[in-house]
């Protein structure tokens, strides 16, 4: 406990997080704002940096060694998850197949599984990305209905899935189907390893807000899989879904972009900031006591993590926490620069358009991952039991 | 008058039905759409001179309203809110104005997010000191040590201009006003400038909460409509009294600005509390909306995420929310202190 309300968490933890801003600062131009741009030079650069990572030992820093970690604590993986998420995730899409995709294998895959897969995410080699939501599934998730059907001594896949992030550049898809009937709710869910480049599946990419790669259609047209593919036991899908949201929903240290942001804010601000009234600056600091409780909150929910507890009510109340603290870092930056905070990268833009990125991206937080009424619900039921459901 | 009104609407709606598109297909063309048959048809309509009438600004603030919920041009916003106040020997047709800045305070340095009410925009409106005392003045605007240059921002459906003056010689700029009479002409110009941007955001308030209520109705998850859940049934109401309530300021600030008389104190108040309102209730309002929507709203071709940026451009341009309702407030209690003398209702404001 006393690790975790030290923000600097100790002199090695000091160490790592000087020794990954050099690294980024040497790998990155300064006006980098992530894998995900029209650029492919942008995610190319990101797979040689997450090989880089793995050279040195820290993309899976707290992964035990059989499986290409580093045998490092959580607190320094959690370092690591903050320096990278505050530059702008330099892994690009690595973070998913770390964040969750590895966890869920190392914890429900076969040692077939495991021994396949994970040093692959290790050396930052393949690339992952989730099938669950589907059109008329998405806070309803557990009524997806892409059909996993058993055909001889395989199953066949047929179904859409919607707003799969990095489908287009994915090597492999964590999949839910459903294997049970059509009623058959949270008990008739598998999730399946499928590669990306399999016969029927198609990929659309969606236009959206946020800019390209984030958003994509996927169609899976008798897409075959075998029983080897399939993560945990048949019908435990949903389980592991759980437990891989969990970790994605406090993988994210979206409080370390935060944090950055608002003394980048004062930097730019510079001399003007003597000038603006208490009020304002009240608000400034307001917003960095809320960043600093939402790093505790995912504090708290990494340590129950770790301890294998259950970790919904810590998960969701993070996650509450960081995706509301983001929107409230966007507000306070547009109330400080006015309409600068709105330019985009090509017009000259404060930080390279940094501010504008995180405004966008802050408006999708409270929906992507589950919105943020779906973790009210969740917290809810912790609350006030089941009944507090609708 | 208020038949009228509601006959005008229909016609605004009519022409935007026939001449700009809906916004569910909005985003699927080269944003901004291009205006040119809408301004051709809106020119014919003599919308242009709505303010030669009595109380034009009235049937004008309408129209600012509808084309901000269809995301309309910006061009017509300049041309129907700022352009009749801006005489003098140019054409108004080819001057912009910034909606964001008060510029740099001489003839060198940028003016920021300017409005033109066409492509051939020939001269920017700038406010400048000269000599010691104010002046407002018209800069060509590929005159000699001066540009407009477009800007890009997070706003895609209209088109901003900025003026870079680097060397503009101390001839060139076309004194309007001087002095006082300067002083006045810009804060005509920075009134109507929020008067717009509230109308603006109000339209694209309500464009935003009709979606949504829409949505909500059809849109099905755990086997019921979302507008069913208590928490998306609240939501929508919070979101309906922030768009009741900018819509009553408003009403109030168009009220003051129409009468054509100069404004008193209350009438400025008036104006700043319709500014702060409404820009903030649509920032709101979109931002709610988005997060409604889920994925869908996320998607390019869905006009969420164009309603919201508007919306969010429209705070951050012109006096900020914080300034007005400091503003708002001082003149308040100044009111109390001098007995309330000064303090005229707003409603008893309205005709
Ligand atoms: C940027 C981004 C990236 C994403 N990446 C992925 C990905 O990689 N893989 C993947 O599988 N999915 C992904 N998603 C999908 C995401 O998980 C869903 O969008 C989310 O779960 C919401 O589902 P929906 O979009 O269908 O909205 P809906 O479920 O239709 O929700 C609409 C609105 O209704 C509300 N609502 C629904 N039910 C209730 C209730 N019972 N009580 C109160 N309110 C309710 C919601 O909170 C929301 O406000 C991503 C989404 C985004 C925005």
């Amino acid at each position: 406990m006393t690790a975790v309300l030290d923000f600097t968490m100790g002199e090695s933890a000091a160490a790592l997080r000087g020794r990954l801003r050099r690294m980024v600062a040497e790998f990155f131009p300064d006006d980098f704002l992530g894998a995900f741009t029209d650029d492919p030079a942008d995610l190319a650069l990101t797979q040689r940096f997450s090989r880089l990572l793995a050279d040195e030992g820290l993309l899976t820093v707290a992964w035990p060694r059989e499986f290409g970690g580093s045998d490092g604590s959580v607190w320094e993986q959690t370092v690591v998850r903050e320096e990278m998420w505050a530059y702008h995730e330099p892994r690009g899409p690595q973070y998913m197949g770390l964040n969750w995709v590895g966890p869920a294998i190392m914890a429900y895959g076969t040692a077939e599984q495991k021994a396949e897969h994970l040093p692959r995410i290790a050396t930052g080699e393949t690339i992952w990305c989730q099938g669950f939501s589907e059109p008329g599934s998405g806070s309803d998730l557990a009524s997806l209905q892409t059909r996993a059907v058993r055909t001889g001594d395989h199953w066949e896949i047929t179904g859409q899935k919607i707003w799969t992030s990095y489908a287009g550049m994915a090597d492999w898809c964590v999949l839910a189907a459903r294997t049970g009937d059509k009623d058959s709710g949270r008990r008739g869910i598998s999730l399946f390893l499928i590669p990306m480049d399999r016969p029927g599946i198609t990929v659309r990419p969606l236009r959206a807000m946020l800019g390209p790669h984030h958003l994509n259609e996927c169609f899976f047209d008798s897409v075959v899989a075998t029983d080897a593919e399939v993560l945990g036991e048949v019908g435990t899908g949903w389980s592991v879904m759980k437990t891989a949201l969990a970790h994605e929903r406090v993988g994210i240290a979206r409080y370390a972009r935060c944090e950055r942001l608002l003394w980048l804010l004062r930097d730019v601000l510079r001399h003007e900031w003597d000038d603006l009234d208490e009020g304002v600056r009240n608000e400034w600091s307001g917003a960095l006591v809320q960043v600093r409780v939402a790093r505790l909150l995912a504090y708290r929910a990494v340590e129950r993590q770790e301890g294998n507890e259950m970790v919904d009510l810590e998960a969701s109340q993070a996650r509450i926490a960081s995706t509301t603290c983001d929107q409230q870092v966007a507000e306070v930056v547009s109330q400080l620069l006015g309409p600068r905070s709105l330019l985009g990268a090509a017009a000259g833009a404060p930080a390279h358009g940094a501010f504008e990125d995180h405004w966008r991206y802050a408006q999708a937080a409270t929906v992507a991952s589950g919105t943020i009424e779906i973790q009210r619900e969740i917290v809810s039921r912790e609350l006030l039991g089941r009944q507090a459901v609708r | 008058m208020t038949g009228e009104r509601s006959s005008f609407r229909q016609v605004v709606r009519q022409v935007l039905a026939d001449s700009w598109p809906p916004l569910a297909e909005y985003a699927s063309g080269v944003l901004p759409p291009n205006a040119e048959r809408l301004r051709k048809v809106s020119d014919e309509l003599g919308w242009w001179e709505l303010e030669d009438e009595d109380g034009g600004f009235a049937f004008a603030s309408i129209a600012i309203q509808e084309l901000g919920g269809a995301l309309g041009p910006g061009e017509l916003l300049q041309g129907l809110c700022v352009n009749p106040v801006i005489a003098g020997s140019a054409d108004p047709r080819r001057v912009a104005c910034s909606w964001g800045d008060s510029g740099p305070g001489g003839f060198s340095g940028e003016v920021s997010w300017c409005l033109a009410p066409g492509d051939d925009v020939e001269r920017v409106l700038v406010f400048a000191e000269q000599t010691g005392e104010p002046v407002a003045a018209l800069v060509r605007s590929q005159g000699a040590g001066a540009r407009l240059e477009p800007m890009t921002g997070s706003d895609p459906t209209r088109r901003f201009w900025r003026l870079v003056m680097d060397g503009v010689p101390p001839g060139e700029p076309e004194i309007l006003a001087r002095g006082d009479e300067a002083a006045l002409l810009m804060s005509e110009v920075e009134q109507r400038v929020s008067v717009g941007l509230a109308l603006d955001s109000l339209g694209i308030a309500r464009s935003a909460l009709a979606l949504t209520v829409a949505y909500a109705k059809i849109r099905e998850q755990f086997g019921a409509p979302i507008g069913s859940f208590q928490a998306v049934k609240h939501r929508c109401v919070d979101m309906f009294v922030l768009v009741e309530t900018a819509d009553v300021l408003v009403e109030a600030a168009v009220t003051a600005l129409a009468s054509g008389a100069p404004l008193g104190p209350s009438g400025v108040a008036s104006i700043a509390m319709a500014k702060a309102a409404s820009c903030d209730a649509a920032a709101e309002v979109t931002r709610l909306a988005l997060q409604t929507h889920g994925g869908i709203g996320y998607t390019w071709e869905h006009p969420c995420h164009l309603l919201l940026r508007r919306a969010k451009l429209n705070q951050a341009l012109g006096r900020n929310p914080r300034s007005l309702r400091r503003a708002v407030a001082g003149r308040l209690v100044a009111d109390a202190l001098t007995g309330g003398q000064e303090t005229t209702p707003l409603r008893g404001e309205r005709k």
